[in-house]
């Protein structure tokens, strides 16, 4: 899917996520259902992960909780709900493949497992291309 | 599957994720306490439960399930098996 | 102590070996690192990603080696970190050599609070 067919890009993720500059790590929201998303990233040589032109580990950590916050915040605004503001609780068995670089675009496929309470359980996986570059299981706590 | 094979086969996963030992899981034990569950981990054990027997235990439920009866009937009840 | 990142995000005050082997690090968080213009405006809280870097550079400096985090088994975040309120903190790491690198299990705490359980592994680049 391109940018241009996805529903939230650039600027308007800010309606999503409480985050912003220099900390803002997704700059699309390709698709969105309950408990899924694809989200993306084009990395910026001067994003502030970036190291030697390599984006790292806690860009990639970041990116894919504020992946899950962008979903969190747009099924808040299916329900007329303000955007949460979310907590990384948990990071489990974070596997990272390779660094990607500046210039990249990541794509990243999420899903939500369970919830329980304000916590929820999710698996996400970030590529570029075809190109895995890690996998992570995570806890997120909306509040 | 007959319920007493289910039962056997819940705490055997839950003894695995939880690392605890087998003789704190008896039916009127509280969850929580016997596998020290806290916020975070009360949903390792729902993602768990629901993975191994295809059931959806709605959010609103999971509070109910205080022991492990509870939890055994839970998912007797609602698995397709 | 700034040696590879883009903001400046923590100094390390100081570094020694416990009795039991394990390394306890002192750290003091800056404040007006720019990461909480984004994180959040007018509410600056610590990120998580940026706490699993800071373990990374603690290590780093102890090892004396550039380490990437190839894999983490767990990190729970049981507590939030303010700068403000929690500026001084405690890494106590347990570090395990390993043929590619390095196992390591710590947490950060102050007096008051455990905040970060880590499980993870680092290697040399």
């Amino acid at each position: 899917m391109t940018k241009s067919e996805a529903l939230f890009v650039n600027e308007q993720i800010k309606e999503l996520i409480p985050q912003r500059s220099p900390i803002m790590m997704v700059d699309t929201l390709y698709s969105a259902t309950e408990t899924e998303a694809v989200t993306g990233l084009t990395i910026a040589k001067d994003n502030l992960f970036c190291i030697e032109d390599k984006f790292t580990e806690p860009g990639l950590i970041e990116h894919i909780a504020q992946s899950a916050s962008a979903l969190a915040g747009y099924s808040a605004r299916l329900i007329g709900k303000p955007a949460p503001v979310g907590f990384i609780g948990e990071v489990k068995k974070f596997h990272l493949v390779k660094f990607p670089s500046a210039g990249d675009t990541l794509t990243t496929h999420l899903n939500i497992i369970s919830v329980v309470g304000n916590i929820s359980l999710l698996q996400a996986e970030t590529k570029v291309e075809d190109d895995t570059v890690c996998t992570v299981g995570m806890k997120i706590a909306i509040e | 599957m007959e319920k007493t094979e289910l039962i056997e086969k819940v705490n055997q996963i839950l003894v695995d994720e939880f690392e605890v030992e087998p003789e704190v899981i008896t039916p009127d034990a509280n969850i929580k306490q016997a596998l020290q569950l806290d916020s975070l981990s009360i949903v390792d054990m729902v993602a768990l439960i629901e993975g191994e027997f295809k059931v959806k235990i709605k959010a609103s439920e999971v509070s109910k399930l205080t022991t492990f009866q509870l939890l055994y009937d839970y998912i007797y009840e609602h698995y397709e098996g | 102590m700034n040696n590879y990142d883009n903001y400046d995000y923590f100094d390390l005050l100081e570094q020694k070996v416990c009795d039991d082997g394990a390394v306890l690090f002192t750290v003091k968080l800056n404040p007006d690192c720019s990461v909480y213009q984004g994180h959040f405006p007018g509410n600056p809280v610590c990120p998580g990603v940026c706490n699993i870097n800071m373990i990374r550079r603690c290590i780093e400096h102890y090892t004396n080696k550039k380490l990437i985090i190839s894999d983490i088994k767990q990190c729970r975040f049981t507590a939030l970190i303010t700068p403000i309120k929690q500026s001084i903190l405690n890494l106590k790491a347990v570090i395990t050599e390993t043929e590619s690198g390095y196992n390591v299990q710590g947490s950060v705490f102050d007096e008051k609070e455990s905040f970060i359980e880590i499980k993870c592994m680092m290697y040399d680049v």
